[in-house]
């Protein structure tokens, strides 16, 4: 096979432009399904990642009842509180980023991945204050088991938060540069994913750190 | 069923493929994402409200029930769960089974170890009578065996 013939080929088929990267290899509609699956994948070692920590402090919330209990009371669920409608209200504004995704309106795209990105730095915020009153307090990871899980927990989550956030940004520059369309949105599809697993994570760590031993 | 596309970039930047039939995804009405958030905050405050109260061990249960129905939600409506294939369906649930399978046979595990292993000083206890065995085993070696029978 000829080097003029394969130019001429892919000339041919692609009208003379070339999408990024690798897609002009693969049909678009299975690329969009690979790569959602592909995430899908990724979620599932995450929730085998944060899961390994969950395990622990289940097996430790048994073996140390007491210490655990004295512990949790430490924290003020108002924060917690808080910080899950913050998380809650920037997984429906990345719901909707993918929905005006899904029409092709790269401007509410931007704009709703503005919202995100402001709950997941509200989110942040908090959680500094939160960290920052804990070290006052004399409060730090290795005090104890339970607090050792709690920084560990919530550290591993704030992480995945900031990834989260960067991600969120270059959705918005590509939504800026109208790289979206009703047929080709997938990156918003998969960031959404992960943003709302991060809130699922969330959605268990508040319960289980701040109000299963908060009447006792 | 969509046709086989091909990628064409347009001429405002954007990537999109020809003979598309139909969306890639499954599209929603924006009311299904309000409702799903609403439903999401009235169960947070209803977690809240159940844990000022003391039920024992029933709020650990309870806590961990709202935010299990809360995650099917967001699984279901906002990353587009209840709409996906099985293949989907099946590699979302199964690391759940490998991690309930993981946190229950720990719990389990340590349940029957603090009854069938001794504790601490139950050990050094029989350790203590062991040794008070031995020395008497020494003292008389000729008459170990068990009380009332004749050495041999």
């Amino acid at each position: 096979m000829s080097h003029a013939t394969t130019a001429e080929e892919h000339g041919e088929q692609h009208h003379g432009e070339m999408p990024p990267g690798h897609f002009h290899h693969f049909e678009p509609e299975q690329a969009y399904h690979a790569a959602k699956f592909g995430m899908w994948l990724f979620l599932a070692t995450e929730v085998l990642f944060f899961g390994g920590l969950f395990a622990a402090f289940a097996v430790f919330h048994y073996l140390y009842f007491d210490m655990f209990k004295n512990s949790a009371q430490e924290l003020n669920w108002k924060f917690g509180f808080f910080n899950t409608c913050v998380l809650l209200a920037s997984s429906f504004s990345m719901a909707l980023g993918v929905d005006a995704a899904q029409h092709g309106d790269n401007k509410k795209v931007a704009r709703c991945m503005v919202w995100t990105i402001l709950g997941g730095i509200i989110f942040m915020i908090v959680k500094y204050f939160e960290y920052t009153g804990k070290f006052s307090h004399g409060i730090y990871p290795w005090t104890n088991l339970y607090f050792g899980l709690y920084f560990c927990i919530t550290g591993l989550h704030g992480i995945h938060v900031i990834v989260g956030l960067g991600a969120l940004l270059w959705i918005r520059s590509l939504a800026k540069k109208n790289r979206f369309s009703t047929t080709y949105y997938t990156p918003v599809e998969v960031v959404g994913l992960y943003w709302h697993l991060v809130d699922l994570v969330w959605i268990y760590l508040f319960p289980l750190l701040y109000l299963i031993n908060h009447a006792h | 069923m969509a046709t086989h596309g091909t990628w064409k970039r347009l001429g405002n930047g954007s990537l999109l493929t020809q003979d598309a039939d139909e969306g890639l995804g499954h599209i929603l009405p924006q009311s299904v994402y309000l409702k799903t958030l609403v439903t999401l905050l009235v169960l947070t405050f209803i977690t809240v409200g159940v844990a000022q109260i003391d039920f024992g061990a029933m709020n650990a249960v309870i806590a961990i029930l709202v935010a299990t129905i809360k995650a099917l939600i967001v699984a279901s409506f906002f990353m587009h769960l209840k709409f996906e294939s099985k293949l989907i369906l099946l590699y979302a649930i199964y690391p759940i089974v490998l991690l309930a399978l993981l946190v229950l046979s720990n719990v389990g595990d340590i349940e029957v170890r603090e009854k069938t292993v001794p504790t601490f000083g139950e050990q050094v206890q029989k350790y203590e009578e062991h040794q008070k065995t031995v020395s008497q085993w020494n003292k008389d070696p000729l008459n170990h065996g068990t009380e009332g029978k004749a050495a041999h």
